[in-house]
């Protein structure tokens, strides 16, 4: 199958095309802004984290339908494809391990998030060849849009360190992949949200297995449980930032502190939230379930992150990085995964209520499609405990 | 040699209708002339301009139309021969000065020709400015022929003179623009020096005495009138029916009668001179009639005045039993009475109808007549901006950045080339359409409604043209009262709708002198007005640009600027290169394209190659811009640099 042949896809009805997915998706604010179908379709652009349909396309059934991550989602066939494990249960998703992590390299540590165990994944791949170059999500070098995100297509050790830091707007990183894929690179290591994880399987999931596939190396994940609207978080910002660029974002536990290249103000965290985008509500996952690795904030020690394995190919990769002296881990205290599995759990609950809650108003499926075991489990019971 | 410049009284030329309106001024030794360009009446100015160096006249683009008629009345006031000429939206924005100047008079022989559009052919009304003739208290005069536009219109100067009054000569699209067998005049020689001397004071104050003094004015003209060559009867000495008309009027009615063989039955009174109307002369061919029936372009002016006068005491008895005309209905054409352009088969219905007699069957219109004679349908062509209009660009950057904003922001268009962004070609982007400069008042009032629950951004629309005919006072309002919206001024750097003239942006005058060139960003950037210039072409930087623009709460002025694609190809010729569609590359009609350039960006040059299954460019008519080749998602359209065969 080429990359031009209409979609076959069992998870997502081959009928359906870019008439149901402003429809079922744009009209209704659940755009993640993920930047998949961007560059797979000229009538779809993006401004501003904005994404829109500029044309309307005649076509009856589209890619653009088949990889969004807010149109139907098997849940189950996408873990059969990437082939995770099952075992794990459904707290946060299939994976094999989780462990304590962080960079090695001390200035990857004081210029990333945390620990800075994607900065370092990422320069371990380029460093050692295993990819040709890392997607990664950076901020804007435009004058005029000092607190946006770009994709960051980076080669080298420097490129990767300059797009370092956790970024809380939904940059449509994607939008670049097809670009570098086409041009020399053979091998790439992909950093995106969940919702960008899961557009990716979808895509790599309907197209010819020799393109994006195979030349996908890694899929590294993030932690989110929200981005926040772009134009909703400039004018939060604008007041403050003057127009400086940013530096660096953290939200420790309930704060939310802005740095820029000046000085460091904090936002009230309560009044940040209203203004995540609406489809960060209806998102199950924020741990990122299909990608290889997993990583984000302890919640707990600053200087570590939280390191979720959940493929061959993760597990593989990791291996070599603690070998070469890259990473560091430790193993991951039973009573710290309890925590992330009940924010995991209450997410995830709260969502698939809610869901069901719309699927009922609106007479429109959820997009969401989970096995009655797996939908069953977070709507009947009251918390992590009942698994066992 | 130039028809207009032959000084041979009794040679016969031909002539288009605004042609022989300008050699009728000629001959009466105009010595000003203004004008705004508009269809029907830009040939006027354009054939002035022309053949000022050999007559030594002064003709120019005003700025506007009440500019225009302003300057004109400014040299009568020095005893100049003066013409303003327009098409009938113009003596909207001229009325103000037209309906006060005319209560004070002038010295100076002063005409204001007026080319009205009935049926909006060109227009985005088809208002009927003989209505204005009655406002202002002017003389009108009303030409049915080519020989009478001339010849009406020098009479329309020694008028003037006589009343002291400015007179108004109104043509219609099918006189201005067709053409016909004239026969010219002598030249007169007037040296005149113009002065204003220290006891000349025109003021409209007090206006009752004005007023009153205007309306003895106007008995005069009437007088005169009576005996004026161009009301004539023709027909049987008693008709059974007396058609009454003026202009196009004419030729339809008396073709009609042609057609219905009714011409021993049916007289026709033409007459010229429509207002005020020679009521004498009416009266001595209404008594007798017992039928009257009213043919006239547009609205029934002639016939509501006609009616009027026919309630005095005096022409009771002359009134006949039957007046007939758009008011009984009796002429009407598909839309009513009224309402569209005059044709001879609208004129013969409405004979048949006052004779009650059956209609022969009457001549198809060309298409339909045509149709007949072929096996293909006859393909509808579709206005659209041309293969390589900048606008085409602009609309395609202003649509996605609307889209892309997301807040349901509205494009508010006005008239000019972008007119056609109120259709399909402009992506049916335009949310308003009405006149000059009303883009900028429009959103100016629609930017101060948040407290009204208002949220959608707001894209004032206008051409540069416009822009200095009608904007300035709408920026500095919106200015003044703190009106955040966002204006594009789409500089293509010609009047191009109406036919290239220059205007204050270009830096050529009517006579083709150089002149400064206004900087509309300077003229913005003195009122406070943040501005930045960006070329339509450069679409990524456009749609940022705008898009970053649109996100601000604030007055801001965006200048597209683009060389209009048939100017550029008129000055310097098409570019040595071809852009031609790479068949193997072309994704067509499968996903990731589906026809993108033919079907959403729609350069008509973009077309669709049936057998291949692929794009193709119509080179014929391509311009070789080039943008539709930065747009092709598939890399197919390419661009090479060669010599082109044209």
């Amino acid at each position: 199958m080429s990359s031009r042949d209409p979609v076959s896809d069992a998870s997502a009805p081959a009928e359906k095309g870019p008439r149901e997915l402003r429809e079922e998706v744009l009209d209704r604010g659940l755009c993640t802004g993920c930047g998949m179908c961007l560059d797979l379709c000229p009538y779809i652009e993006e401004m501003g984290e904005n994404i829109a349909f500029i044309s309307d396309c005649r076509g009856d059934q589209g890619r653009c339908y088949a990889v969004c991550p807010r149109t139907p989602t098997d849940l189950d066939a996408l873990r059969r494809f990437t082939r995770s494990d099952h075992r794990s249960g459904f707290l946060l998703g299939p994976y094999e391990s989780v462990w304590m992590a962080r960079a090695r390299d001390e200035e990857v540590r004081s210029r990333a998030q945390y620990g800075g165990t994607v900065t370092a994944l990422a320069l371990f791949a380029i460093e050692t060849g295993r990819i040709d170059a890392a997607l990664l999500t950076a901020w804007s070098q435009d004058p005029d849009e000092p607190y946006a995100t770009m994709p960051l297509v980076a080669r080298s050790r420097d490129e990767v360190l300059s797009a370092s830091g956790s970024k809380y707007t939904a940059g449509p990183t994607l939008k670049a992949l097809d670009g570098i894929l086409r041009g020399d690179a053979r091998k790439v290591l992909v950093v995106g949200r969940p919702c960008q994880v899961l557009a990716l399987r979808k895509r790599m999931r309907i197209e010819d297995p020799t393109f994006p596939g195979e030349r996908i190396a890694l899929v590294v994940g993030l932690f989110c449980m929200w981005s926040l609207s772009y134009r909703d978080f400039e004018g939060m910002i604008e007041p403050l930032a003057g127009g400086r660029r940013l530096k660096r974002i953290d939200v420790p536990r309930g704060r939310f502190i802005v740095e820029t290249d000046r000085e460091a103000f904090e936002l009230d965290h309560d009044s940040v939230r209203p203004h995540a985008r609406q489809a960060c509500r209806t998102c199950f996952d924020f741990t990122s379930e299909l990608a290889d690795l997993s990583v984000g904030s302890t919640e707990w020690k600053d200087d570590w992150n939280t390191l979720i394995v959940r493929t061959g190919a993760g597990r593989d990769f990791l291996e070599e990085a603690v070998q070469k002296d890259r990473i560091e881990i430790e193993p991951f205290p039973k009573d710290r995964l309890r925590l992330l599995e009940e924010a995991s759990f209450n997410k995830k609950k709260r969502v698939l209520e809610q869901l069901e809650q719309q699927a009922k108003t609106t007479g429109m499926e959820a997009y969401l499609r989970l096995s009655r075991e797996e939908k069953e489990f977070f709507l009947s019971a009251h918390g992590p405990g009942s698994e066992e | 040699m130039d028809p207009l410049e032959i000084d041979e009284p009794g040679r016969r030329v031909l002539l288009m209708g605004n042609e022989a309106i300008a050699r009728g001024a000629i001959e009466a030794g105009v010595r000003y002339c203004a004008a705004y360009p508009g269809s029907p009446s830009s040939e006027i100015l354009a054939s002035l301009a022309r053949t000022a160096p050999r007559f030594g006249h002064y003709a120019e683009w005003s700025t506007n139309e009440k500019v225009a008629l302003e300057g004109a009345c400014g040299a009568a006031y020095t005893g100049l021969r003066a013409m303003a000429t327009m098409k009938q939206n113009g003596v909207n924005v001229a009325s103000d000065i037209l309906t006060a100047m005319s209560l004070a008079g002038n010295p100076g022989g002063l005409v204001l020709v007026v080319c009205d559009d009935p049926g909006g052919i060109s227009s985005t009304n088809e208002v009927d400015t003989r209505n204005y003739a009655r406002l202002a208290d002017v003389p009108l005069l009303e030409p049915a022929t080519f020989q009478e536009a001339k010849d009406m219109v020098r009479w329309a100067f020694s008028l003037s003179e006589e009343l002291e009054l400015i007179c108004m000569v109104r043509s219609v699209t099918r006189i201005s623009h067709a053409r016909g067998v004239v026969e010219l005049g002598p030249i007169e020689k007037v040296a005149r020096t113009a002065v204003m001397k220290p006891e000349q004071r025109y003021g409209s104050l007090p206006p009752c005495p004005n007023h009153a003094e205007v309306k003895d004015k106007l008995r005069r003209a009437a007088e005169i009138y009576e005996s004026s060559p161009f009301n004539r009867y023709a027909g049987p000495e008693r008709p059974e029916l007396l058609v009454v008309t003026c202009g196009t009027g004419w030729w339809y009615s008396t073709e009609a009668i042609r057609m219905l063989g009714v011409a021993e039955r049916v007289g026709v009174l033409k007459l010229g001179t429509t207002w005020p109307l020679p009521e004498a002369l009416l009266k001595r061919h209404l008594e007798g009639a017992s039928s009257v029936l009213v043919i006239e372009e547009s609205d029934p002016v002639l016939e509501y005045n006609l009616k009027a006068l026919l309630s005095k005491e005096a022409l009771r008895a002359a009134a006949p039993s039957r007046l007939l005309g758009k008011v009984t209905g009796t002429v009407r054409g598909a839309y009513g009475p009224g309402v569209g352009e005059m044709n001879p088969n609208l004129a013969a219905d409405a004979v048949a109808r006052a004779l009650e007699i059956e209609a022969p069957s009457l001549p198809k219109p060309l298409r339909e007549s045509m149709q007949a004679e072929i096996d293909f349908e006859i393909p509808k062509r579709e206005v659209a901006f041309c293969p390589g209009c900048p606008h085409r660009a602009s609309y395609w950057v202003m649509k996605n950045v609307l889209r892309l904003d997301g807040r349901d922001g509205l494009l508010i268009g006005d008239i000019g080339c972008y007119t056609l962004g109120f259709g399909r070609t402009g992506y049916y982007l335009s949310r308003t359409m009405h006149c000059m400069g009303s883009a900028i008042g429009f959103s100016s009032g629609m930017a101060k409604l948040a407290g009204f629950g208002f949220s959608q951004p707001t894209i004032a629309v206008v051409g540069d043209s416009t822009f200095f005919h009608a904007c300035l006072p709408g920026l500095v309002n919106a200015r003044y009262n703190r009106s955040p919206f966002l204006c594009v001024v789409l500089d293509n750097s010609a009047t191009a709708m109406t036919g290239f003239q220059p205007h204050p942006g270009t830096g050529k005058t009517a006579l083709g002198e150089e002149a400064p060139r206004l900087s509309i960003e300077s003229l913005c950037a003195g009122m406070g007005i943040p501005v930045q210039i960006v070329d339509p072409f450069d679409v990524p930087a456009a749609t940022r640009l705008l898009y970053r623009a649109l996100q601000k709460n604030e007055l801001q002025v965006v200048v597209m600027r683009h060389k209009c694609a048939v100017l550029q190809g008129r000055e310097e010729g098409l570019p040595a290169r071809r852009v031609w569609v790479d068949a193997e590359k072309c994704i067509g009609e499968q996903c990731g394209c589906n026809r993108f350039c033919s079907a959403a960006f729609g350069c008509p040059a973009l077309i669709w190659d049936k057998e291949k299954e692929c794009a193709a460019i119509d080179e014929v008519i391509c311009s070789r811009c080039g943008l539709c080749a930065e747009l092709c998602p598939g890399g197919a359209i390419r661009i090479t640099e060669e010599e082109v065969q044209p």
